[in-house]
């Protein structure tokens, strides 16, 4: 049993968190049921694509009442992408389809004329332990057309046209909109400092 | 302002990859594997595999070797040559692709991409298209640039776009190999024609012409031999482009 799961409801590209994981030396699995998941140091729910086919596909898979709990118990979990944005109440992306409500705010449409941001963007950080290894301005890569505008959560903000929560924390719950596991060395390191602050490294 | 991809090509034949002038007479240019981890190490802001021969040979893109090249590699992923149904797209990204390309196919059956944007997104659908100049105007061929399509160039864009696409790869086969630089005028008709990222390629030759390229607003500038034979370094194309005032990230951590 390894010690980072990273949850497979069935959308996006889930291969590429394991192995992250994998290549910094700790130990990842995939859990497509909910008694795949056992009970590791961290579990990452990553997403891409719709708002509404993620949240859809989470919950009809039986995920979103053990991550709740997991929260609720106060254990680490990571969000990355749509993974961070259904930890909030919902999204104009799919009006009508309320999120996991674990934060407060909403997901909004965002400004610019050429979407979706897909680059590599500078963070402007807060003070957080899970971004003490980054530089001051770390390069991290966005694919999203969505975002959260802000959020009494944020540790982390990009500017595209407007400025964006990049990233959320509440105690152990950690909410990344980029993703870390396609940020080169800056990623890596970010994702290593994660798994390290919720004792999944030895 | 959007920051500006650097994105090196491998276009891969039978296991190698391989540069031609032209989309013909190709040689040998590397392992893909090795390739692709020299490039995420140097500071490579994404890095895109194209099968060249699956659609003229009708088989499908080499997972193995696409699954041995994402192992090494922790940029964004793209992934074309040969994806005729969203089932070959599951496959792609379950073998560690973040996004796929999609061409010849989408011309024979334009719905493809709605099919691959609604089931995973349109984030992960890239629609590359090769362009010819015929008689004054940008016209659309397929399978490796060897047959014409009869399609205007214009009207095709408006169609990907209203179907889902995520992103543009225009490559000019007039200039592809050629090494005289991008086809400017070819990009600013697409910038002017779209409103999702927009990847140039096709005829890199010096370090200006990445900058000539990120002029017209393409976001992502694609190359291969010269960054196959190491004629220009990653570093120094993102230099050049810092130095003129273009956003890029730079290629280590240490940087602050």
């Amino acid at each position: 049993m390894g010690r980072v799961a990273v949850i497979d409801y069935g959308i996006g590209n889930l291969g590429s968190a394991t192995n992250a994981f994998r290549h910094l030396g700790i130990e990842a699995y995939t859990a497509t049921t909910p008694s795949e998941l056992g009970d590791p140091e961290l579990v990452v729910v990553p997403g891409v694509g719709s708002f509404g086919a993620c949240i859809e596909a989470f919950r009809s898979r039986g995920f979103a009442g053990p991550v709740l709990k997991r929260i609720e118990a106060g254990n680490a979990v990571l969000g990355i992408c749509v993974g961070m944005q259904m930890l909030f109440e919902g999204s104009e992306e799919s009006p009508g389809v309320s999120g996991l409500g674990v934060l407060a705010g909403k997901v909004a449409r965002m400004s610019h004329r050429r979407l979706p941001e897909m680059q590599w963007n500078q963070l402007e950080l807060a003070k957080h332990p899970s971004l003490d290894q980054l530089p001051r301005h770390p390069w991290m890569y966005f694919v999203h057309s969505y975002s959260v505008v802000e959020s009494e959560s944020a540790i982390a903000w990009e500017e595209f046209s407007g400025r964006y929560v990049a990233a959320v924390a509440d105690g152990n719950l950690i909410g990344v909109q980029f993703h870390p596991e396609k940020s080169s060395a800056g990623g890596l390191a970010l994702l290593r400092r994660v798994a390290e602050l919720a004792g999944a490294v030895d | 302002m959007q920051s500006v991809r650097v994105i090196p090509c491998l276009d891969v034949k039978e296991g190698r990859v391989v540069k031609g002038t032209s989309f013909v007479d190709l040689r040998d240019a590397g392992d893909p594997v090795e390739l692709g981890a020299r490039y995420d190490r140097l500071g490579a802001d994404e890095l895109v595999f194209l099968d060249i021969a699956a659609s003229n040979e009708g088989r499908r893109t080499l997972i193995g070797l696409v699954e041995r090249v994402a192992r090494e590699v922790f940029i964004p992923f793209t992934v074309g040559g040969g994806v005729g149904a969203a089932a070959d797209v599951g496959e792609l990204l379950h073998a560690g692709a973040d996004k796929v390309s999609v061409n010849t196919q989408a011309l024979h059956k334009p719905s493809l991409i709605e099919e691959i944007a609604s089931t995973f997104g349109s984030q992960c659908c890239v629609v590359a298209i090769d362009v010819k100049r015929v008689d004054g105007g940008f016209a659309v061929f397929t399978h490796g640039g060897s047959r014409p399509t009869g399609v205007e160039l214009g009207r095709w864009l408006d169609e990907v776009q209203d179907r889902g696409a995520g992103e543009i790869l225009i490559t000019s086969m007039d200039r592809d190999g050629t090494k005289r630089g991008y086809d400017v005028e070819l990009l600013e008709m697409v910038m002017a024609r779209t409103a999702v990222p927009i990847v140039a390629s096709g005829g890199v030759g010096a370090v200006e012409h990445f900058v000539e390229a990120a002029a017209t607003g393409a976001s992502g500038l694609l190359a291969a031999s010269v960054f196959h034979y190491q004629e220009i370094g990653i570093g120094e194309v993102k230099d050049r482009l810092r130095a003129d005032g273009y956003p890029v990230r730079p290629a280590g951590l240490e940087e602050r």
